[in-house]
């Protein structure tokens, strides 16, 4: 987490710079394992993922658990979202 | 009928007699009816004899026909063409994360042989007159709109076919629609409908659309209804949400994304304590705040007001983070009323108290007095859950523009034709001068039925003369809320001399959700009674149900699944207590408290004259002890009931029929030994009649994992001296990827679209909790009765 005040001349990318056409690996691994039920917390999931990815290419099951939890989805779609960051990562 | 529905006659104290309403209800439902049983009435329709045609499907009456404005089947209503050949298809109901907003349509657009890369969905605004109800809520959607949209489909596939019949000028049943064109066929064999072959001449969608929308709708009768096996879309759950490329770019619109030219922003200090007033304010460092520009003073309400805002103080700035700021120096003295004696510990007591007394009888079965004084033994427990709030992941928000006598709102809401009445009634504007569009919801769980938030943007821009948008943070969500009742729940078995439950007693204490509406009596009332309480399916004798009194202090509204939460925690705990009491295993002796297949009378079983079946007629769906030990059976399978597990595992498991669907889950738990409760794996078996899009129902089911697992460890809402201690989720805290049912496996049991549509959003969630706490029983020996779970209660000793 970093505070806003940290951010001060910083790049920030948001979801609409993650990728031109919305296929980032992240994005590409959402749809195809349906991921989202009410889509609410999804950006905030999707841009935590990503972020996790660009530092770590491959990441355990543990790093991604831990990397995600912070990140609340009350619809609870939280196996799917391990799954679409595993996929993302590994492609398969 | 719903909820609402039914509260509005408590108010009214003049409930209409079935009949009278039936014939107050709209053309098209009565035009919907009319292939079934046309010329008699709607009580006789209850009781309609099937409609059986070539390629038809079996017409039933569901409980949609008796909501408010019930079901409407015109297909001008619902679906236009263009001349390019887009499909466009409305979604009346609101979309919060079931995927109605996709499933209907999509149910639509199979009968309509459309093809769905070419459909678009639009919301509709808040118009029931004009789309039939729209309360999003109860578990209903597919439910009750499954027929009808099939209907509009064909409707507008047989309007298609004589279009093309025209325009060749052939015989109609030359003209087959099929993915998005009319084929002209060369003959048909008399009477068997059987194809030959094509001419190769096809129409497609967007060149008939013109002349198909001009064809007059076809009557019910006149319809073919597709085969099951010809379905492309229903029930292979192949159809994305329609929203997911938006949610996965950021696209999406909710509540807080729409703005308006000139629009203020505003927050709202509420009263601490339900029914609290402002007895004074100074905002004087608020409006020296850059950005603040006004505060307001809103008037407040004393339960029972339905959704009327608490009042408070609101302030209103040029953005949200002025509007906070403002808020948070305002210096107000607040007179909190006479709810400010709730205190959470003392009310427990209370209710703990009446649940020892006999309380008022709702359902009366054999002889429990004399099962229970001829017992060789009595076993009893009592259950409590807390107050529980719902925190969708958005935070409520609302959008209103009060301009010229007419108001325009935009806003998540779950009812938005309930929202336009009531927006309509508190401004004192005529209805047809209210507009409500209905954003994406991020979430909602009942919450967003409830539309507080709605009038308290609407009240201020009328007061500002600017479109104002009310932002609640979290911390408002959490105080505010209309909250899940709390309650005991007492029970008490008599067994004979060889083991056999020979009477049932079961007190339930709790304050009742009817008091937001009406006069509190503390007792609760039949829609309550209905979940899991008086329709407790057990074969078992004697049976007695009593309400004791509980006065509500606190807003209760329903939260998903409703009083089913803390009667199945009950139920299917006492039933693995009683087990463990006999020394019987757990699935067996549940199936044997369920007993034979067989369809329960619930007049010889004693239960309410009016017992509450989530609005179904009963005859349609019935409790069917058959489906319920067949989703007990399923998922014991599946999870491997019996399997050897490693000390402190578990498997548990529990089944509760809900919203007319069946659902049993088995859980498996591993308790570490600082008492940490793990769920690696959840199987859970459900059957919710046809299923028309089972990947959807397994994302349910999935999500009610995770949101038994979180009111099972973590969800309390207390009060002290009427205000609620917690704020935010470091004290109220829901399941993270930390520890999370990590395995949740989905079994749908199959049925043909004869086997009814049933309820699927919330029907997930009940069986949860005690199947969890059962897992744990059998992981660690200690019984868990008191909702939280304690961790510290599990640890190792």
């Amino acid at each position: 987490m970093v505070s806003i005040g940290d951010a001060e001349g910083q790049q920030v990318v948001t979801i609409e710079g993650l990728s031109p056409d919305g296929n980032h690996p992240v994005q590409v691994a959402w749809r195809e394992i349906n991921v989202p039920q009410c889509g609410f917390c999804q950006t905030g999931q999707i841009m935590q993922a990503a972020g996790l990815l660009a530092q770590n290419q491959s990441p355990s099951d543990a790093e991604i658990l831990e990397a995600m939890s912070g990140n609340i989805c009350r619809c609870g779609c939280y196996e799917r979202i391990v799954a679409a960051v595993r996929q993302a990562a590994t492609g398969a | 009928m719903t909820m609402l529905q039914y509260l509005n006659q408590q108010l009214a104290r003049a409930p209409m007699a079935m009949a009278e309403r039936a014939l107050i209800e709209n053309v098209s439902r009565r035009a919907f009816l009319k292939g079934t049983a046309s010329g008699v009435g709607l009580v006789v329709a209850m009781q309609m004899v099937p409609f059986r045609a070539a390629g038809a499907f079996e017409q039933y009456p569901t409980g949609g026909l008796d909501m408010p404005n019930g079901i409407v089947t015109d297909p001008h209503v619902f679906v236009s063409i263009d001349p390019d050949g887009t499909v466009t298809i409305v979604a009346h109901r609101s979309e919060m994360g079931t995927g109605a907003r996709t499933s209907l349509p999509m149910v639509l657009a199979d009968e309509l042989e459309a093809d769905w890369a070419r459909v678009k969905i639009v919301q509709a605004p808040g118009d029931e007159p004009k789309y039939g109800n729209q309360d999003t809520d109860g578990s209903r959607s597919m439910r009750h709109h499954i027929q009808p949209m099939r209907q509009i489909g064909a409707s507008v596939r047989t309007m298609l076919e004589r279009a093309a019949a025209a325009q060749w000028g052939v015989d109609p049943k030359l003209c087959r629609a099929q993915n998005h064109e009319v084929i002209l066929l060369e003959k048909v064999v008399a009477g068997e409908g059987v194809i030959e072959s094509s001419t190769g001449k096809r129409l497609g969608y967007g060149e008939l659309a013109e002349a198909a929308m001009g064809q007059p709708v076809p009557a019910f009768e006149e319809l073919a209804f597709k085969d099951e096996a010809d379905f492309r879309y229903i029930g292979k759950g192949e159809v994305q949400i329609y929203d997911l490329h938006d949610i996965t770019t950021g696209k999406a619109i909710y509540g807080a994304d729409v703005s308006l030219p000139g629009q203020k922003y505003a927050v709202i200090a509420r009263p601490p304590v339900v029914g609290g007033k402002v007895k004074s304010v100074d905002s004087s460092a608020a409006l020296a705040i850059p950005g603040v520009e006004q505060v307001v003073e809103l008037e407040g309400s004393m339960p029972p007001a339905k959704f009327a805002p608490l009042g408070g103080v609101a302030v209103i700035a040029t953005n949200t983070w002025a509007a906070l700021q403002g808020r948070d120096t305002l210096q107000i003295e607040w007179d909190d009323g006479p709810h400010a004696v709730y205190n959470t510990e003392q009310y427990r007591k209370e209710m703990s108290a009446t649940a020892a007394k006999p309380g008022k009888v709702i359902r009366n079965q054999g002889d429990a007095d004399a099962a229970f004084a001829n017992a060789a033994k009595v076993v009893s427990a009592e259950y409590y859950q807390p107050h529980m709030a719902h925190v969708s992941m958005e935070p409520l928000v609302a959008l209103a523009n009060v301009a010229d006598g007419k108001v325009e709102i935009w806003a998540p809401v779950q009812s938005p034709w309930g929202t336009r009445q009531d927006v309509s009634e508190k401004l004192g504007v005529p209805i047809e001068n209210v507009t409500v569009h209905v954003t994406l919801l991020g979430g909602g769980f009942g919450r967003k039925s409830k539309c507080d938030y709605v009038l308290e943007a609407a009240l201020l821009s009328k007061e500002v003369g600017a479109p104002v948008r009310v932002q609640w943070t979290r911390e408002d969500d959490i105080r505010h809320s209309f909250y899940h009742t709390t309650s005991v729940e007492r029970i008490e078995a008599a067994l004979d001399g060889s083991g056999k439950v020979t009477g049932w007693r079961h007190r339930s204490v709790a304050p009742s959700i009817l008091s937001t509406f009406a006069e509190d009596s503390g007792y609760q009332f039949p829609i309550e009674y209905g979940m899991g309480f008086a329709d407790m399916p057990f074969d078992i004798a004697n049976v007695r149900c009593e309400n004791g009194q509980a006065m509500a202090h606190t807003r209760i509204g329903w939260f998903r699944s409703v009083s089913n939460i803390p009667r199945a925690f009950a139920v299917q705990s006492f039933a693995a207590e009683l087990a463990h009491e006999l020394g019987r295993d757990q699935k067996d002796f549940l199936l044997e408290l369920i007993g034979p297949a067989r369809i329960i009378d619930p007049k010889a079983a004693g239960m309410p004259e009016d017992l509450w079946n989530y609005g179904e007629p009963y005859d349609v769906y019935p409790i069917d002890t058959g489906r319920l030990r067949g989703v007990v059976e399923l998922a014991a399978e599946k999870a491997g009931w019996g399997k050897q597990l490693p000390e402190r595992e578990g498997l548990g498991i529990a089944v509760h029929r809900s919203f007319v669907t069946y659902v049993a889950s088995v859980v498996r738990v591993k308790v570490e030994d600082d008492g940490t409760v793990r769920v690696p794996e959840v199987h859970t078996a459900i059957d919710c009649g046809f299923c028309a899009n089972p990947e959807r129902v397994r994302s349910q089911i999935e999500g009610a994992a995770v949101m038994g697992m979180t009111l099972a460890l973590n969800s309390a809402i207390t009060f002290e001296n009427g205000a609620v201690q917690q704020s935010n989720y470091h004290d109220y805290d829901v399941v993270r990827t930390g520890n999370f049912p990590e395995l949740v496996v989905t079994h749908i049991v199959e049925h043909p679209f004869s086997v009814h549509a049933s309820g699927v959003g919330e029907p997930g969630v009940p069986p949860f909790a005690p199947a969890l706490c059962n897992a744990i029983f059998n992981a660690t020996g200690k019984r868990v009765r008191d909702l939280p779970i304690r961790q510290e209660d599990l640890a190792r000793a």
